[in-house]
């Protein structure tokens, strides 16, 4: 259920054809209320049943965080497992345009959602199958497509409907030995193109799709490409201190990553202002493909400054 | 307490014809409001002596038994007994906080009435006496959780992680699978923004509308029974100015679902009174709009009803329920003239910031005085059987407490403490009094142990003053008052919402109401 969700089958199309084939109970239009949209679905996942609840962008979420955060992500704990809630909490975002619509507030959410997954399918092939092994579990979680993924043609799978893709298992993308570059969502299709550039004057990068924020890298993949590259990029969306930091600490700190470091490592994030609706704004509010290319190369200049000279300063 | 699973025991309890001992009862009650108010702010206007308006279909009382009323009584005071004790416990520093139903009692011995097995709750921390009265809660478990105790078992609400007042109830098996919530009474886990409560109230309520719509969700038999789930919210007065709370309410209208909510109305929101949180400082003055006009498809049943009246809250809820249950039409309870005998909780002391008047206007309303009167009236019980009631629940409270205490402090000590019995006998599943070891044969006190006489027999209760000295200044904005609903020239007693009219089977007199198993 969701705004614009049950005739419309949503503003992306996601549910097409699916309130005739249903009916108005099963796929249902709902108001402009948010924090009434999580709560039904809570109500409902307590009384034993399956609800995915939309919130038509990620921005959004905010109107619903309180009662995400006080409410959802506390069922199991304050009842010491003697309640569930497994809503699926379903949205889309990270670029849409201007100040309210473009929003990669990630570290501001997870941080209040302790007990809530939070997955950040790099595509909708990965959605499908977070959503397949969600609904085979017990547990609440927020699933925020990339918005822009709509533009973008997949491969269908002939397994789209039954395919699993577990939580906490990073996804390696691209293979290198020179620096692991880490990231989800809508940046790992910005990170491939920075790596071809990176690639033709010789770095080549391990990028590494986290899939999920919570859980995050249960198996410490991502300690393992450090092992092997010595340097670490962490790289999103969100403001600066915001999601990469996250990383950063479940990284180094928690998983003890920092023992294979050779060079600082860094975090390349978006700026400290909601990004402008003028497509100006828009490009330089979040890293681009040049950005990532220069931070990356920066990276490999520290440790080898005639081999990478700046070209670009 | 032999509480009736379904409907009330069908037992005389007056030589009198049902209809004659109804008018009695409802007359008596307004009489006894009238000639007891206490001052010009909240006095009934002289001449006021026209019967009061009775619910088309009122409960007789000959519908429920002398046992069963003076069971409920004793339950009152059980509960009472348990905040008053619950209070001191944390003042003299054995516990950290305490936050208590004190005041609200009497409504929630009736929506108890009204609740079935395989209804839900979403309510919040004022709402011991229902739970209690359900046997979902015992009283071990009450100060258990107000010590924080993280055994389970004897803290089966929180396990020690919410503070008092937070209940529960186990949907969940060991292996994390459903319980048949259709036999038990259920609570969604409490949370403590207030407010908090009423998002998922819509889904709890919803829940229903689509077992009952959905021919695929047709078999779930341990989840619902056609969807005839009642999902009863509760709410403070004050906590209705959150967002929340109205867009909660108008959720559930749109969705047509079979939410039964009550709002507890003291007048306050902390110390802060209605005129400050509520426009016009009326909440069924708001909420008339959302109010379901005769043969309308949506909108909401609604009823404003003293919070201290007994029989007519036994019966609005008995009448509304079954409504919302057959129908699916939400309902709002706006029960009034609650009081808040200790204040909002430890955090404070509410002769800061209550006039005098407001002070001795609740001490005359208080509820269980209001019953006391109410049974003595109608002849259902004696002063000295009712003094005895009153003792005997201050023991027991105090004997349960004192076994929490020791049980949580033997633990803490590595001393093992009390067994632990498995969840199946603590009557966590909602079984009326089941498992309860407070409620063994002999727990009653001992003869010859003296127990202090409480108030009653028409005194005033004295007013606990906590601090000596001169009272301090009221808090901003100065020299409030709280307008009763009586000063609009209407019986106090009664203050119930107009039937509606030319309801099909609207009864005028008493007789057996229909829908009552």
């Amino acid at each position: 259920m969701g705004e614009d969700l049950g005739q419309l089958g949503d503003v992306n199309q996601g549910f097409a054809g699916l309130q005739a084939k249903y009916g108005p109970l099963r796929v249902s239009d709902t108001g402009i209320r948010e924090v009434t949209i999580l709560g039904q679905a809570i109500g409902m996942a307590m009384r034993g049943l399956r609800p995915i609840a939309e919130i038509q962008y990620l921005d959004y979420l905010l109107y619903a965080l309180q009662i995400a955060s006080d409410d959802l992500a506390t069922v199991r704990y304050r009842t010491k497992g003697q309640q569930k809630a497994p809503v699926i909490l379903r949205t889309r975002g990270h670029r849409l345009e201007g100040i309210w619509h473009s929003g990669s507030p990630m570290a501001g959410i997870l941080n209040l959602v302790r007990g809530i997954y939070v997955c950040v399918p790099r595509n909708m092939t990965q959605a499908a199958g977070f959503y397949n092994t969600l609904l085979h579990g017990d547990d609440p979680a927020l699933v925020i497509e990339v918005l822009n993924g709509y533009r973008v043609k997949e491969r269908l799978p002939a397994n789209i409907g039954e395919l699993t893709v577990p939580l906490g298992v990073p996804e390696v993308l691209r293979a290198g030995s020179d620096v692991t570059v880490v990231t989800y969502g809508a940046l790992c299709r910005i990170a491939a193109e920075a790596a071809e550039l990176l690639s033709q004057v010789g770095i080549e990068i391990e990028l590494i799709d986290v899939q999920t924020l919570l859980p995050f890298d249960l198996s410490g993949r991502i300690v393992r490409s450090l092992q092997k590259t010595n340097r670490v990029l962490f790289l999103d969306e969100d403001v600066p201190g915001g999601a990469t930091a996250y990383m950063l600490q479940q990284v180094l700190e928690v998983q003890n990553g920092f023992q294979w470091l050779d060079s600082p490592p860094r975090t390349l994030s978006g700026k400290a202002h909601r990004p402008a609706y003028g497509s100006d704004g828009d490009y330089f509010s979040k890293p681009n493909r040049e950005e990532i290319f220069e931070a990356v190369y920066e990276l490999m200049h520290e440790s080898d400054p005639a081999g990478y000279p700046l070209f670009f300063r | 307490m032999a509480v009736p699973e379904e409907g009330l025991d069908v037992v005389l309890i007056t030589p009198l014809p049902p209809d004659v001992a109804l008018q009695t009862a409802f007359k008596t009650a307004s009489e006894t409001a009238s000639q007891t108010a206490p001052t010009e702010d909240f006095s009934v206007p002289e001449g006021q002596g026209e019967a009061p308006v009775a619910p088309a279909t009122a409960v007789p009382l000959d519908h429920l038994s002398p046992e069963a009323v003076l069971a409920d009584y004793r339950l009152a005071w059980e509960s009472r007994h348990a905040s008053l004790l619950g209070r001191r416990e944390v003042l003299t520093g054995k516990a950290k906080f305490g936050i208590f139903g004190d005041g609200k009692e009497v409504a929630q011995l009736a929506m108890a009435r009204a609740f079935r097995p395989g209804d839900f709750r979403s309510g919040y921390y004022r709402d011991q006496t229902f739970m209690m009265a359900l046997g979902a809660l015992t009283l071990e478990q009450f100060f258990a959780q107000l010590y924080a105790d993280p055994d389970e078992g004897r803290e089966p609400c929180s396990a020690g992680r919410s503070m008092n007042g937070h209940f529960s109830t186990c949907f969940l098996d060991a292996d994390g699978s459903f319980h048949d919530l259709t036999a038990r009474y259920n609570s969604s886990a409490d949370v403590s923004p207030t407010g908090s409560q009423m998002p998922r109230l819509v889904g709890l309520a919803y829940a229903s509308r689509l077992f009952r719509e959905v021919p695929v969700l047709a078999g779930l038999e341990r989840l619902s029974r056609g969807g005839s789930e009642i999902a009863f919210g509760t709410i403070g007065n004050a906590s209705c100015a959150e967002g929340m709370f109205w867009e909660s309410v108008n959720a559930v209208g749109v969705l047509r679902s079979p939410m039964l909510l009550s709002i507890w109305d003291d007048g306050y929101g902390i110390s802060v009174p209605n005129e400050l949180q509520v426009t016009k400082g009326d909440l069924s003055a708001l909420l008339s709009g959302f109010r379901r006009a005769h043969g309308e498809a949506q909108g909401f049943e609604m009823r404003t009803v003293c919070g201290w009246d007994y029989p007519a809250l036994l019966a609005v809820y008995q009448e509304v329920a079954e409504t919302v249950r057959r129908e699916h039409v939400p309902a709002i309870l706006h029960v009034v003239e609650l009081t808040q005998p200790q204040g909002h909780s430890t955090s404070g002391s509410h002769e800061r910031y209550k006039s005098k008047e407001r002070l001795a206007w609740e001490s005359e309303y208080d509820c269980l005085r209001r019953m006391r009167l109410w049974i003595l009236e109608v002849g259902l019980a004696q002063p000295a059987e009712l003094d005895a009631i009153e003792e005997e629940a201050k023991a027991r409270v105090r004997q349960c407490q004192e076994s929490a205490w020791r049980d949580f402090r033997a633990d803490r000590r590595g001393e093992g403490g009390a067994p632990r019995p498995p969840r199946a006998a603590r009557g966590r599943h909602g079984e009326r009094g089941g498992g309860d070891r407070c409620r063994a044969p002999g727990a009653l006190p001992a003869a010859g142990v003296a127990a202090p006489r409480s108030p009653g027999r028409g005194e005033r209760r004295p007013l606990r003053h906590r601090r000596g000295g001169a009272r301090r200044p009221r808090g901003t904005p100065g020299n409030y008052r709280v307008e009763a609903p009586a000063d609009r020239g209407q019986p106090r007693a009664l203050r119930l919402a107009p039937p509606q009219p030319d309801r099909p089977g609207g009864a005028q007199r008493p007789g057996r109401p229909r829908g009552l198993p």
